[in-house]
């Protein structure tokens, strides 16, 4: 039995596309939570952020990418991970929803 | 360059990407074998537009935006910083992985796989829309050191 739960003669994505697409989903949240994260720090995760490039925005874009290409590069590892397109749109758009919503409203509402 | 030729260069690759982007929607729509090249071609033009334009404006944000964060904080629309630019800075990164996303997704077999197609259908419709927002966005920014700087 499949663990996945998606017979395979209905996934016709790339490993790729998969991996990658989950990759920038889950790096959107974290992206967000990170913004919450050093707003909320100051004197410690928005100073070590400060200091580790030399400006905060710099070091926050850099995580952020390397996560989206360590997790993507991760997940495609082997055979890679199997999924309808129903299913990683669903994943893509929750994740872009998500790590939207989280920044807006945290600059709206909290600080 | 000077700071306002990279303020402008940079919504000009924004607009760029935007223009990839859609273009790829369109073509996606009609994929067949003999367009499959033109769709991955400027689904890789849309990311380079991007990744410079992202490149020109975190250097003006870093270099030149601090002044302009000090009239706007001045001036009657702070928000224009304090929410508009916040969030901007943040949610372009957001952008930049979904638009380097876009190739990835493109590089399928687009005029058999309607899976494929699906995915780079979506894909690049957020990428329109995030697009937008972001010069939707940067448009207000103007917009706040522009009424810091009017008299009375």
């Amino acid at each position: 039995m499949n663990d996945t739960a998606v017979p395979v003669s209905a996934v016709t994505l790339s490993k790729y596309t998969v991996s990658f697409g989950i990759s920038f989903a889950a790096t959107s949240v974290v992206n967000a939570l990170i913004v919450v994260a050093k707003e909320t720090h100051p004197t410690t995760v928005m100073a070590w952020m400060q200091r580790a490039t030399g400006h905060h925005w710099a070091t926050h874009s850099l995580i952020s990418l390397l996560l989206f290409f360590a997790l993507g590069t991760a997940l495609a590892r082997g055979r890679g991970l199997r999924m309808t397109a129903a299913s990683l749109v669903g994943i893509i758009l929750s994740g872009a929803a998500a790590g939207g919503l989280i920044i807006l409203g945290f600059y709206l509402f909290f600080d | 360059m000077s700071a306002e030729i990279m303020l402008m260069s940079h919504v000009l690759f924004g607009m760029a990407c935007v223009l990839c982007a859609l273009w790829v929607f369109v073509d996606t729509l009609h994929a067949a074998d003999a367009n499959l090249w033109r769709i991955r071609a400027v689904s890789r033009g849309a990311a380079a537009a991007m990744w410079t334009a992202f490149l020109i404006a975190g250097y003006w944000y870093i270099a030149f935006y601090p002044a302009d964060k000090a009239t706007i904080l001045k001036g009657p629309w702070p928000f224009a910083h304090s929410f508009f630019m916040e969030s901007k800075e943040h949610f372009v990164i957001m952008l930049l992985l979904l638009v380097t996303y876009l190739p990835i997704a493109a590089a399928g077999d687009l005029a058999a796989n309607r899976d494929a197609r699906k995915v780079v259908l979506w894909v690049s419709g957020i990428v329109v829309a995030l697009a937008l927002a972001a010069d939707l966005f940067g448009a207000i920014i103007a917009l706040g050191v522009k009424v810091a700087l009017m008299p009375g």
